[in-house]
């Protein structure tokens, strides 16, 4: 079986960003091998991600991503966009709605809804940029949330 | 089970170390240059590569098993501390996360969890009956400096009719 591999990456934002702006796409293909990779690497052996039978036997259609990888996501989708300079400051909250399912293509896409000028701890002037985030499985929305980044002012 | 009450503390399995950066890197196919890239990250003011933000809770996880202790059942779940405090019910669903991060996560660190409860609410929904349990859990590195802040709410509850598991 050959699935057909399909990626898109964040384009760098090329602005100081403004509500409104997109965040995104970030998407990936969710094959099980994926998973399996995925589980390697955070450590969370839950039979449910890696083994198709079972996530059956819990009800679901098929293995489902956890909720380390979806963290993961959001991580990539706002500083690949960002840029290096930019700091993460928080994922969530995240809405759980439905399973995030392994054998479909995924697409987590953000859409900026604050700028707020926002010191670092260590008094440098930027700004904190809010994001909401979706994450979408065909006609389904599994996940929802937001994150927030900090970047310096430039200069 | 009160408001403020530690319920749990937990230390990483392990320290942060390159390759389980990259690891978590490559399996995630994660291209902002700070994880991977030393000179990168050195010109935003880090020693080195910094470990990925999300690795968070895989910092945070005890082992599964270590020498002297029983073998691991099939099945076994993560060894997080949650199917552990005893919570009223027999299942449970995470409703909501929020992960706030005050340090970047580096080589060398290990991370000590605490568990507190913040809130607990009963109620019966479709699903049962239980009780709404609001949790802060601190991450902190070995010197003691706080690093992230997680809150998490779960409900934990018996099932009043056959369930469909939950993500």
């Amino acid at each position: 079986m050959t699935v057909p591999a399909r990626a898109t990456v964040p384009t760098p934002a090329a602005t100081v960003p403004t509500a409104g702006d997109t965040v995104g796409p970030l998407s990936m293909h969710l094959s099980l091998q994926r998973l399996i990779m995925v589980s390697g690497a955070n450590r969370d052996f839950a039979p449910t991600h890696i083994d198709n039978e079972a996530a059956r036997e819990g009800g679901a259609p098929a293995a489902y991503a956890d909720i380390m990888f979806v963290f993961t996501m959001i991580d990539r989708l706002l500083l690949e966009w960002a840029g290096p300079p930019a700091v993460l400051r928080q994922i969530g909250p995240v809405k759980l709605h439905d399973f995030v399912l392994s054998g479909e293509d995924l697409e987590v896409t953000g859409t900026v809804v604050a700028v707020t000028p926002a010191s670092a701890p260590d008094g440098r002037p930027g700004t904190d940029i809010e994001v909401e985030i979706a994450f979408t499985q065909g006609e389904r929305r599994p996940v929802s949330g937001r994150g927030r980044i900090w970047t310096p002012a430039p200069g | 089970m009160t408001a403020g009450e530690v319920v749990a503390k937990t230390v990483g399995a392990e320290e942060i170390s390159a390759s389980a950066i990259r690891r978590y890197v490559e399996a995630h196919e994660m291209r902002w240059p700070l994880y991977s890239d030393p000179e990168a990250a050195r010109a935003q003011g880090h020693d080195t590569v910094i470990a990925p933000w999300s690795m968070l809770l895989t910092a945070a996880m005890p082992a599964y098993w270590a020498p002297g202790q029983q073998p691991l059942r099939p099945g076994a779940l993560p060894p997080f501390m949650w199917t552990k405090l005893g919570l009223p019910g027999s299942e449970m669903v995470t409703t909501s996360v929020d992960l706030e991060f005050l340090e970047p996560l580096r080589i060398g660190d290990r991370i000590e969890t605490t568990y507190r409860i913040v809130r607990t609410t009963p109620k019966t929904t479709r699903v049962g009956e239980g009780v709404y349990v609001d949790f802060e859990l601190e991450f902190r590195r070995q010197d003691g400096t706080l690093v992230a802040v997680e809150r998490t709410s779960i409900y934990s509850y018996t099932p009043s009719a056959p369930i469909r598991s939950q993500p």
